[in-house]
């Protein structure tokens, strides 16, 4: 009785006293369609000056999330604060303060990059004479500066990608919000984006981003969630998250239905996780030595690797990130 | 220096339920400047047209068609089609423009997700787009007036009140395009509304010949066209033949006005907040 009432008092004090570095804070937030529970109860917080990530498969919930988040789609349960301020409250605090970068690049194809830039720095009443000075600032940060007269369907997807991004940094928002950033481009751009995007996090910029690439979420992310059908699966640093629930190494393998039988009694008394998706197995070896000395049967297709976030991912839904 | 938002009033958080929003924000405002920075650009093939149209239409009519009509009401047929036609430009402008122009914008462009992503609500982007159609559409209505003054049939110096005419029912005309827009799920399905909806208005509506030439049991069909009334009064503000009666003529634009605006917005959201 008295530890309960010791429980609930400290609970009640935190949230009394909000950490002063929340920006984001997700409360059993839920999401409702007519027929179907997009997000089943989400919580987590996002702190200043971060990048952090919402991991997972397409139709896991995350952009319904990021929806929730940009104040365009209500939240159906739960709670859903940003910077300090409910969205089912005065949502212009938070619009004039966020800077969204939508999945679809969604700029006006009949103006140039820079009136781009200008027309929607107006939505935000800011001054042309302002708007200008920013959007030249932007357009140098993105090197995006010789493209500045050209119409946006004369322009790489690359080019738009980053433009978008710069789009978003009109305002000089607080917190960046990205649905899949690098969604659609070639290796060469979203090396260039994720190079900006780290930029933004040593101004000082708060990045959310979603992705359902696990590079992305390793190169960017100092924290994430992996969300799998609307629900959270794990929460941590990326080599954090690895090295907990996946270990060091990983091997995969396909093998005859036989020689499988033959595998259990080899890595019985080894610390090796095995998980089998589809055709292949994956052998999770959670100690540096694990693979030491193993002698695997022979089979038609082995792969020795680092362990990384995918197969975190695997471990936790018994499917890869890029299965539907 | 960029002004506080905040002081521009509060936004409320998406959600289900009516609205009954203010059509005149700074919001507004920036959505209707945006569509008309673009059209801007495209001026070169966008602007001409109406003129050329107003002049095509008044020839055919006027000196076609006229030859054969004596007199309406009192009137040259070329001063009666004239206030038919600016009203005709006013209804296609307008239905045009918040069908194909919003559709557009909506779900190809994608530029409304683009803009409630900002401080600018669903709202504001409706009434932009209806604003800007109104707007257009009085500028093509205004075209009519021009030609006509330059060819001096103008009888009455009350033309100047056609135009806040024009741009009251051109909003009208616009609420009930974006009515339209809100419900199909592709351009085919705009055949509907052109076909039962505009093209009726404009035959219906004493654009061409009076409401009272058509027989006594079918000219009901004229009082329910939300066009009749602006064509009514906006010939009479042509013509100079001003009476009390008109006063009904704007409660009822007005009415209609009021009544498929919140329509429009209320269909808008439903759409677009999921």
């Amino acid at each position: 009785m008295s530890n309960n009432a010791i429980k609930t008092g400290l609970v009640l004090d935190k949230a009394a006293q909000p950490r002063p570095n929340v920006v984001v804070e997700a409360k059993n937030l839920r999401k409702n369609y007519k027929n179907f529970e997009a997000v089943k109860g989400i919580s987590f917080q996002v702190y200043q000056k971060e990048c952090f990530g919402l991991l997972g498969p397409n139709g896991a919930g995350k952009s319904t999330t990021i929806r929730m988040l940009n104040c365009v789609s209500p939240i159906s349960g739960g709670s859903l604060s940003v910077l300090g301020h409910s969205v089912t409250g005065d949502i212009r605090q938070i619009k004039t303060q966020i800077g969204v970068v939508p999945q679809d690049d969604n700029l006006d194809v009949d103006l140039t990059v820079l009136q781009n830039l200008q027309v929607y720095a107006r939505y935000f009443n800011i001054d042309k004479k302002e708007a200008t000075r920013r959007a030249d600032e932007v357009l140098e940060l993105f090197q995006l500066n010789e493209k500045r007269n050209n119409k946006t369907d004369e322009i790489s997807g690359g080019m738009k990608r980053r433009l978008v991004i710069a789009r978003a940094l009109i305002n000089q928002p607080k917190l960046i919000i990205l649905d899949e950033p690098t969604t659609g481009l070639d290796p060469a751009a979203r090396q260039v984006v994720w190079q900006q995007l780290r930029l933004l996090r040593e101004r000082g910029v708060t990045i959310l981003l979603t992705t359902h690439y696990m590079e992305e979420a390793t190169q960017l992310c100092d924290r994430l969630v992996i969300i799998n059908e609307g629900r959270i699966m794990a929460e941590g640093q990326p080599r954090e998250l690895v090295q907990r629930l996946v270990g060091y190494e990983v091997i995969e393998m396909r093998l005859a239905e036989e020689e499988k039988q033959s595998l259990l009694p080899l890595i019985a008394n080894r610390p090796i996780l095995l998980e089998e998706a589809g055709d292949t197995l994956y052998l999770f070896g959670q100690h540096n030595q694990a693979f030491h000395n193993l002698a695997l049967p022979e089979g038609n297709y082995r792969l020795r690797r680092e362990a990384s976030l995918e197969d975190v991912f695997l471990r936790l839904t018994g499917r890869g990130l890029g299965a539907e | 220096m960029s002004t506080n938002y905040a002081e521009a009033g509060t936004v409320r958080a998406p959600g289900r339920g009516i609205v009954f929003p203010n059509p005149f924000t700074l919001g507004t405002y920036r959505v209707f400047q945006r569509n008309k920075d673009v059209f801007l650009k495209l001026w070169k093939t966008e602007l001409w047209p109406p003129v050329v149209e107003a002049l095509l239409s008044l020839f055919a009519f006027g000196f076609g068609l006229g030859v054969y009509i004596a007199q309406v009401n009192g009137q040259s047929y070329i001063q009666f089609i004239a206030a038919g036609l600016i009203f005709s430009s006013v209804l296609f402008t307008a239905s045009f423009e918040c069908m194909f122009g919003t559709f557009i914008r909506m779900q190809q462009e994608k530029v409304f997700d683009a803009i409630i992503a900002t401080p600018v609500s669903i709202e504001e982007v409706v009434s932009g787009e209806i604003f800007f159609a109104a707007v257009r559409a009085t500028f093509n209505g205004t075209c009519v007036i021009v030609v006509m003054a330059v060819l001096q049939l103008i009888p009455s110096w009350w033309v100047i009140l056609v135009p806040p005419v024009a741009l009251l029912a051109g909003f009208m005309l616009a609420s009930i395009a974006v009515v339209v827009t809100s419900l199909v799920s592709s351009f085919t399905s705009f055949n509907y509304y052109i076909t039962l909806g505009v093209i009726p208005m404009q035959l219906f509506s004493s654009v061409f010949f009076p409401a009272s030439q058509l027989p006594e049991n079918v000219r009901w069909v004229a009082f329910l066209s939300p066009l009749y009334p602006a064509v009514d009064l906006g010939r009479a503000l042509y013509t100079g033949n001003i009476h009390a009666g008109l006063l009904l003529n704007v409660v009822w634009i007005l009415g209609l006005t009021v009544f498929f605006y919140l329509l429009a917005v209320n269909l808008m959201r439903r759409r677009l907040i999921k």
